[in-house]
């Protein structure tokens, strides 16, 4: 009697514990940006209100650490979490063996991709024509400027123009501050507006760096800091920012998501920015934007629930109600087109005087020119910096010599 | 069955059960050690670029590194930061360890504490806060040049500087913890020998490099090879302060290895770099081992 009631117990409990496994659903999500983590975060508690028996594991790790675990679980074949955010130069590693640890994503974003800015949402996360990722940051490039700077010179703002930029460069050097702080070992000053003549690759992934508008960007670069004295070298890390806040420079190029970290480092010079389109060159080359940075987030194909997983990718990129909770807890500026309509984008922001960032994204964002990504972007990008911008910014060579050792090299990492 | 299991694990419970006490170390030895190490040497002779399948090149990876000259450049690194270690950091931990071992020094418990504080602060956190200190225009240490006259030296940016910036940083962190060994061996001099020395006439030099240094020797031969092997791993502060920067003027043999493996996924490359860094740090200690008599036999 006994036995046979124990038996019962046990049966029962068995049967909970199945009929919890076949409900109860968790997915691991594996993210390293802490404010695309909280944001992830507070979509995975809404999507539990849709989905109640499915939990979404919302792990952070430091940037390294994370991309480094995710590549070991990849290759060891077990480990991986069901979604991850990828950054948008590391994604080119994850695609450089025969075979992708992510889930294509073609057929599950079906007609949506025509509510997709592409050239942000998709293409730094596509490989061989298979999309790999979703980026929901429409990272255009703006020029922030500070406007008290500029008046105290007699101007109203930088330029629109790259000479115009370099004459009022001038009259502002006159006052004692510098134009641009131009970090000498690091590129991306130079890709910012270099990508209008494709930046580091062309459309079929052959190294572009070093084509006439690559030279004519370094020559740019160059012209700022040696032959007009208008720019500085910027300091590194932390000490940019002091920089910034002693009147030194008052110029900085960059993305919306740059605008909270001038927010939170610099906090004292709230109401002394606006910002403008970047400027082009006088005989009409360039690009008044370019994309910089980003992070797209992916399925590994160890997943057990990929459609699941792709239901809460959705919910959070591909919705309205996701996006503005992006923007506002993010200052992620979306890259569903749909939520370019919804007012509360346009919100005014003190720090930048009033100004809507939103308006002028959205005005410049059609004219990104395209990102085109490589398996080779981690080991070509760090080649650039340390053969061609660290040794002509810092006066060691010419143009022409180093994008002869930068083409050198990239023929021996690429054959 | 079971009976069986139980009656012979009765009889022979005393044999087996140390080789149990002992199992998990060798077996998280084996997991996560020895197969790491065997399957490493393995991958070297393959060519596994990101993820799938692998080509076995045999030792096309050896050789393609042997020409490699930003390995070359890697080792020079190196070895010239562990040429700081051992030619900078040891002496002067020597003296260190002298001063705090002085008998007319005040004060000797604070002093052994403040030295040893940077070795148990994260490297990381270290390394971050050096970046101000080494800052060129806002950073400390070119203010207290500017302040005595001298010009602000490009500390992390020039590729002549930048590798002086990392040692300097070095022999700030590992000073305390070297100083602290030998003040361990000095600790272990019988003061009798320096008693007999000086009643003999020996000055204060001719004891220290007739007694102290003599019988510093294991510690010195100990601090040495540390340094080295340490060196030789250098990662952490490079990788913070100027990720390998300038032009590759601070890249380190383990940094080089780290972008090969984990930002250019090339992981039969980075396993060939690894195994070229366990020859160059065993030749090294064998000849540290042999300069220092270590294999000379005592009856010979």
């Amino acid at each position: 009697m006994k036995i046979a009631r124990a038996s019962i117990v046990w049966m029962l409990l068995l049967l909970a514990l199945c009929v919890n496994t076949a409900f109860a659903q968790t997915l691991e999500f594996w993210g390293f940006a802490d404010n695309r983590n909280k944001w992830y975060q507070a979509m995975a508690e809404e999507f539990k209100k849709i989905y109640p028996n499915v939990t979404i594991n919302i792990r952070s790790f430091p940037y390294e650490e994370m991309h480094n675990r995710l590549q070991a679980a990849l290759i060891a074949g077990f480990g991986a979490p069901d979604i991850a955010d990828v950054e948008i130069s590391r994604m080119g590693q994850f695609v450089k063996g025969d075979q992708v640890g992510f889930v294509p994503l073609n057929d599950l974003i079906g007609d949506e991709i025509n509510n997709l800015y592409t050239g942000a949402a998709t293409a730094p996360w596509t490989w061989q024509e298979n999309i790999y990722g979703i980026g929901n940051e429409l990272n255009a490039v703006l020029m922030f400027y500070r406007w008290d700077l500029y008046e105290n010179a007699g101007l109203e703002h930088p330029g629109t123009t790259w000479e115009e930029f370099i004459e009022n460069g001038k009259k502002l050097a006159a006052t004692g501050v510098k134009t641009l702080a131009i970090n000498d070992q690091g590129w991306e000053y130079w890709w910012i507006i270099a990508s209008a003549g494709n930046g580091f690759f062309d459309s079929q992934g052959a190294v572009a760096a070093d084509n006439e508008f690559g030279r004519k960007t370094l020559q740019l670069l160059y012209d700022l800091l040696h032959t007009h004295e208008i720019a500085m070298v910027a300091p590194l890390d932390a000490a940019y920012y002091g920089a910034m806040q002693a009147d030194a420079f008052a110029v900085h190029l960059g993305a919306p998501w740059y605008q909270g970290f001038m927010k939170d480092n610099a906090a004292s010079l709230a109401g002394k920015w606006k910002m403008m389109p970047l400027p082009v060159f006088a005989d009409g080359s360039g690009a008044p934007t370019a994309t910089h940075g980003g992070t797209g987030t992916v399925i590994t194909n160890q997943s057990r629930y990929p459609d699941i997983a792709w239901e809460f990718i959705k919910f959070a990129n591909l919705t309205v109600e996701g996006q503005i909770a992006a923007f506002n807890m993010a200052n992620l500026f979306p890259t569903y087109t749909p939520a370019w309509t919804d007012d509360r984008l346009y919100r005014t922001d003190d720090y930048f005087s009033g100004q809507r960032p939103a308006e002028i994204i959205s005005q410049v964002a059609p004219l990104i020119p395209p990102l085109n990504n490589s398996p080779y972007w981690p080991e070509v990008t760090d080649a650039f910096t340390r053969l061609v911008i660290t040794p002509v910014l810092q006066n060691t060579t010419t143009i022409d010599r180093a994008m002869q050792d930068f083409r050198r090299e990239v023929d021996r990492i690429m054959r | 069955m079971l009976r069986n299991l139980r009656l012979s694990w009765d009889r022979n419970q005393r044999k087996i059960a140390p080789y149990l006490f002992v199992a998990p170390f060798f077996v998280l030895f084996a997991i996560f050690l020895a197969y790491p190490v065997i399957y490493s040497l393995v991958l070297s002779f393959y060519q596994a670029r990101g993820l799938g399948s692998r080509t076995f090149v045999g030792l096309e990876n050896y050789i393609e590194l042997f020409l490699d000259r930003r390995f070359h450049k890697a080792i020079i690194n190196t070895t010239y930061y562990a040429a700081g270690s051992v030619f900078l950091l040891s002496p002067l931990a020597l003296l260190l360890a002298l001063a705090l071992n002085a008998k007319w020094l005040k004060l000797k418990g604070l002093f052994r504490v403040a030295f040893f504080v940077p070795v148990i602060t994260s490297e990381v956190v270290v390394a971050l806060m050096f970046a101000l200190v080494f800052d060129q225009d806002f950073g400390l240490l070119n203010a207290g040049l500017r302040a005595i006259g001298l010009s602000a030296i490009p500390w992390l940016r020039s590729p002549a500087w930048a590798m002086p910036s990392i040692i300097l940083l070095g022999v700030w962190i590992w000073l305390g913890l070297n100083a602290l060994y030998f003040l361990a061996g000095l600790q272990n001099i019988d003061q009798e020998y320096y008693e007999a020395a000086a009643i003999d006439g020996a000055n204060q030099f001719q004891l220290f490099r007739y007694i102290t240094i003599p019988l510093l020797k294991p510690v010195i031969l100990f601090v040495v090879i540390q340094a080295i092997v340490g060196s030789y791993q250098l990662f952490t502060q490079p990788w913070v302060l100027t990720g390998g920067g300038p032009q590759d003027a601070t890249l380190t043999i383990t940094m080089y290895l780290y972008l090969q493996a984990f930002r250019f996924f090339n992981m039969g490359y980075a396993s060939a770099i690894g195994y070229a860094l366990v020859v160059i740090i065993l030749t090294l200690s064998l000849i540290q081992l042999v300069a220092f008599g270590t294999f000379r036999r005592e009856d010979a």
